[in-house]
């Protein structure tokens, strides 16, 4: 890898700088700078996804195959098949004509089709090892397994309380969820709030987790603003 | 109480003024904290230390700028852990985006500068480069790596045995040990798909803003480790370097400014909620 020259780390210091202006106010140089950037994203996809994606795998088969074609049907013709793969994605971009609109739908109906199938084989294999770890012992042997019928492992206190913490969250979780009646009965309230609170706990990580995120994308440029740019450190 | 109340209206520049001076203080005083290694990072590092000779580790590595402060250590610290088992490698980017394959490249090249200089491209790893399509490209790779790539990053055909040694060994799932998909948010998909279906066990490298959503799959055993933020990458080279003085990742760097950027937030929810308070009281 070449090294960095001076005048990059320079130009990415100032956009880096001109971007986070934007925390003291709105101005022209952030929006220049985000309408640069997204163009440069933009062209950078374009020119990938052509020449790793749609030139290897689409372009140069069906070129071949009608190469082969037009050599008599020689062998590997069928490439020119490809070309029908590429008449279906056309059709997308009827959507912005009305008077063909239709036949995008065709091409919408395949994708929502092979969408539903797919949807289904992705929920079940992602989903039951979910549903089937939830069915935990409440007293635990230290390896997990029940106190009855499982390992030779000691009985362990601390992972019975983790199953029995585990357990009672999925239950109190599923009764706030229960809407289709009114959670007048005591025990079903109660069960219900603390559901709710542990709802917030999660809601809890989930925020000190964003602010983590945050920070660390902030720390990058930090780090090259004092580093790399200032040498400073 | 007036002042009290004022608390909680403080002008939030201020706020980002003390975020930026508390985070710079240990970029330029040389502060290093220890590190407690979590279970899902201690349990990918052990995972990988017991990969069995012949068998290559895939790495998604869809990530760019927009999450280089986080992602940028977890394949650093991975990479390195590679390099130094010579554990073979084949990196790609699987439909997030397509700068993946270039950040990877620029994580691996200063790595290999500075500490492996006699690794060797088409060896030890090899560079795919970018493909598109999510459920669609995984089934592929793990039935045919061939139909899915026909030319690696640089060029080279998959064929290419004098360039390219390692993936003349590489045919399908079979020969892949592990998947690490190292992004801002890993693509769910790999764990139906791939571990649902062949086993292969999966890894994530994730922002931390995901990770909680992604712990379910650790306590099922459908991920076999997980590292978290900037925070998984630090805990990560603390058992690659067990002497402190030796760690010098993007985590290791990382995780002490970020400590001190936490504080400041931690003081003023603490300042935000005295202010709330004392406005209540003085309402009555």
């Amino acid at each position: 890898m070449e090294e960095i020259a001076p005048w990059q780390i320079w130009l990415a210091a100032i956009v880096t700088l001109g971007i986070y202006s934007y925390l003291i106010s709105d101005n022209k140089l952030y929006r220049l700078l985000l309408n640069v950037m997204i163009g440069l994203g933009v062209g950078y996809n374009f020119i990938i996804m052509w020449k790793q994606v749609l030139q290897p795998l689409w372009w140069e088969p069906m070129t071949r195959g009608f190469a082969a074609v037009f050599n008599g049907f020689a062998p590997g013709s069928a490439g020119a098949l490809w070309v029908l793969v590429g008449l279906l994605g056309t059709l997308w971009y009827f959507q912005f004509s009305r008077k063909y609109l239709w036949l995008s739908r065709i091409v919408i109906g395949m994708t929502l089709g092979a969408g539903a199938g797919v949807v289904f084989k992705q929920q079940l294999l992602m989903n039951m090892p979910q549903i089937a770890d939830s069915f935990r012992p409440l007293i635990a042997r230290a390896d997990g397994t029940p106190l009855v019928g499982g390992s030779d492992a000691p009985l362990s206190l601390w992972m019975s309380l983790n199953n029995i913490i585990f357990v009672g969250t999925i239950v109190c979780v599923m009764v706030y969820f229960f809407f289709s009646f009114e959670h007048k009965w005591a025990p079903v309230r109660h069960t219900a709030r603390l559901g709710r609170w542990l709802l917030m706990v999660s809601f809890g990580a989930f925020f000190g987790n964003t602010v983590m995120t945050r920070m660390a994308v902030f720390l990058e440029r930090l780090q090259f603003l004092l580093m790399d740019w200032l040498r400073v450190g | 109480m007036e002042w009290l109340a004022r608390l909680q209206s403080i002008d939030r520049r201020w706020i980002y003024a003390a975020i930026w001076v508390a985070c710079a203080l240990p970029f330029v005083v040389n502060i290093k904290l220890p590190v407690y290694v979590s279970p899902e990072t201690r349990r990918l590092y052990e995972f990988i230390e017991k990969c069995p000779p012949g068998k290559v580790i895939l790495v998604d590595s869809a990530w760019d700028a927009g999450s280089q402060g986080e992602n940028w250590g977890q394949v650093e610290v991975v990479f390195e852990h590679l390099l130094r088992k010579r554990i073979p490698f084949i990196i790609t980017s699987v439909e997030i985006t397509p700068l993946g394959p270039q950040f990877a490249d620029q994580v691996i090249e200063r790595l290999v500068r500075e500490k492996f200089p006699d690794r060797k491209y088409g060896v030890d790893w090899v560079n795919l480069g970018y493909t598109k399509g999510s459920w669609q490209a995984m089934q592929q790779i793990a039935k045919d790596i061939r139909q899915q790539y026909k030319k690696d990053s640089r060029g080279y055909s998959l064929d290419d045995a004098e360039h390219l040694p390692l993936m003349q060994r590489v045919r399908n799932i079979e020969d892949i040990y592990l998947i690490y998909s190292v992004t801002y948010s890993p693509l769910e998909d790999w764990i139906p798909f791939i571990h649902g279906v062949y086993g292969t066990p999966i890894a994530f490298g994730c922002a931390g803003i995901q990770s909680t959503t992604y712990y379910r799959y650790l306590l099922s055993g459908q991920l076999v480790g997980m590292l978290v933020g900037v925070r998984g990458a630090a805990e990560y080279d603390a058992l690659l370097h067990p002497n402190l003085r030796d760690r010098n990742s993007m985590g290791t760097k990382l995780i002490v400014p970020q400590a001190f950027g936490h504080l400041v937030i931690i003081v003023a929810v603490i300042l935000g909620n005295i202010g709330y308070f004392a406005a209540r009281r003085r309402k009555g």
